[in-house]
């Protein structure tokens, strides 16, 4: 491994490359500075016993992705790399609290609490390029963004989450979101909003909804089955559920990939009259006349007409990845492009000075916050081992978590590994239980758990 | 011993979000709570009846309070981890309610 490489960069740099900004101070920080020095204040800014270890070196890292992996990262790596230079490529400017999206778009939620500035979360010192990363040459070890900018690096960090391939859908139109009965939580905080804005003017009215899946790995796969619960509790709310129907169309033989939750979930839409159906994938979309076509393995076309429907677009890996010698050449993460790392130590197999995080990681389960929550301290630990020439010592076993509303006020805790066992975190939780404390920590404690991650505090 | 660390950090994240209400709170209930003591200091006792009728209403009101002011209900409350997590909420706000309650509790006659 070189640690010589040329940082070649364009005339664009200068004007593009910044450091993160001492942005002007906060709320959060007056508070933490000048009225809150307590004693939790006092623990909060020191590293937990756990992150104690220091490395020195002169490595220049390169961060893809400015979401909670890539800053999460950056954070734990500007506290625990002593002469690093670290350099995280995004053009995004705002932070969103993807987590909160089907809060957003299930009207429990104002908008407001899921966007925030990537600026105010950087570590200090760090290089935020406000560019997106074009192509990576794990072998020349650079980085080349849209501008233009080369960014050499001796190790990499990708981050860059997914994609959603809305062109895979004939006919849609993600502008169209909120309009004509047409949702979506997927793509923005501005179409979770529309996404409400749709479900609330169905729920008044009542009539046919339909909830699709595809047949791709998704990021937070918790979410249509979120959506299609609470759209049934608002219908009920409404006092509209007597002249609607709610439909589960899903592109696969299940709807969630973990045995035991797929069999409870079935149960309960089961007792709530939602309808399933299996491997029915959604193709076209008529948006106007509210009509939706879905093929079947056998290539036979069923138009549907909606009321309402909840679009989730299939998922791949983000072009840069997918494009690069550092997806997947084989197996069945090399469709998508997905980020060819070991499971265990998120160490690319082929090019051992890079790791991933999050949503690219071509791995068998976890694309949520939660996997970020317990890999990052991973990742970080792993790759100082490798820039100490050792080799990575720790181990992922796959969590994930995904609090799935099942109605307001109540929800249910699951947390999964790699193999589909449960795992609650705490003790005497039963994950496949309804439960108000589910819902509580759902709406109100896991964005600052996630924002103690954020900033690699936790 | 990280699920500690973790909510400490969940419980600084959530102050930090909503500070100037909670700051505006711890204020307002020290400084109540200071003048109650020194109300306290000129008693000549303590009247443990109206602390307990204060803990109970503070207690009575909290347990329905927390979950409505997130959108649920004591009704959701299914297994013992809900009812633990709503007692001990509970709790908290019965002190409050004695705090509140502490001007009023001092015995004046024998």
């Amino acid at each position: 491994m070189t640690w010589q490489t040329p940082p070649t960069t364009s005339a664009a740099t200068a004007i593009a490359v910044t450091q993160a900004p001492p942005a002007a101070l906060s709320r959060r920080q007056w508070l933490a500075s000048a009225g809150a020095t307590t004693l939790a204040a006092a623990a909060l800014t020191s590293a937990p016993p756990a992150q104690a270890r220091t490395v020195k070196t002169q490595a220049r890292i390169v961060i893809l992705g400015s979401g909670l992996g890539g800053i999460g990262v950056a954070n734990r790596l500007s506290k625990q790399l002593a002469g690093a230079t670290i350099t995280v490529v995004d053009k995004k400017e705002e932070h969103n609290y993807q987590p909160g999206y089907t809060l957003v778009a299930t009207g429990v939620w104002p908008v407001s609490k899921v966007r925030n500035r990537n600026a105010d979360y950087l570590p200090h010192g760090c290089t935020w390029v406000r560019e997106a990363a074009a192509s990576i040459d794990p072998v020349a070890q650079t980085v080349t963004t849209d501008a233009g900018t080369r960014i050499a690096y001796d190790f990499l960090v990708v981050a860059t989450g997914l994609q959603m391939d809305w062109e895979q859908i004939e006919g849609m139109d993600v502008a169209a979101i909120g309009s004509n009965g047409l949702a979506s939580v997927y793509p923005s905080p501005l179409a979770a909003e529309a996404t409400w804005k749709a479900m609330s003017a169905f729920a008044a009215s009542g009539g046919q909804a339909i909830m699709t899946l595809p047949a791709t790995p998704l990021k937070c796969a918790g979410a249509p089955l979120k959506m299609t619960f609470m759209l049934r509790d608002r219908l009920r709310q409404a006092g509209t559920l007597d002249r609607s129907t709610v439909r589960f169309q899903s592109a696969l033989g299940n709807v969630f990939g973990v045995p035991t939750v797929n069999d409870n979930v079935l149960q309960r839409w089961n007792a709530l009259g939602i309808e399933t159906t299996f491997t029915q994938k959604l193709v076209a979309l008529d948006i106007g006349a509210r009509r939706a076509f879905f093929k079947n393995p056998e290539g036979d076309t069923t138009p549907m007409d909606y009321d309402f429907i909840h679009v989730v677009p299939p998922m791949s890996a983000t072009a840069v990845v997918k494009q690069s010698p550092l997806a997947w050449q084989d197996g069945p993460m090399a469709a998508g492009g997905w980020l060819e790392v070991d499971p265990q130590t998120l160490q690319h197999r082929r090019f051992p000075n890079v790791f991933g995080i999050g949503d690219i990681n071509g791995t068998p389960r976890g694309k949520t916050a939660a996997t970020v929550k317990k890999s990052a301290p991973m990742v970080v630990q792993n790759l100082m081992d490798v820039i100490e020439g050792r080799t990575p010592t720790a181990s992922f076993d796959g969590y994930t978590s995904c609090p799935l509303l099942i109605r307001e006020g109540s929800a249910m805790l699951i947390e999964f590994d790699y193999q589909g066992r449960l795992v609650p975190s705490l003790p005497l939780i039963e994950p496949l239980q309804d439960s108000y404390f589910a819902w509580l920590m759902k709406v109100q404690l896991l964005k600052p758990a996630y924002v103690a991650v954020l900033k690699g505090h936790a | 011993m990280y699920e500690i660390w973790l909510m400490m950090n969940i419980v600084w994240e959530w102050s930090l979000a909503q500070w100037p209400a909670v700051l505006a709170l711890l204020l307002l209930l020290a400084g109540w709570a200071a003048a109650g003591l020194v109300r306290l200091l000129g008693a000549r006792g303590f009247r443990w009846s109206g602390a307990a009728l204060a803990a109970l209403a503070g207690g009575a009101v909290g347990l329905w309070l927390w979950p409505a002011l997130v959108g649920s209900s004591v009704s959701e409350m299914r297994y013992l981890v809900d009812w633990m997590v709503g007692l001990g909420m509970a709790g908290a706000t019965a002190l409050v309610g004695v705090l509140l309650a502490l001007p009023w509790l001092g015995r004046r006659s024998g």
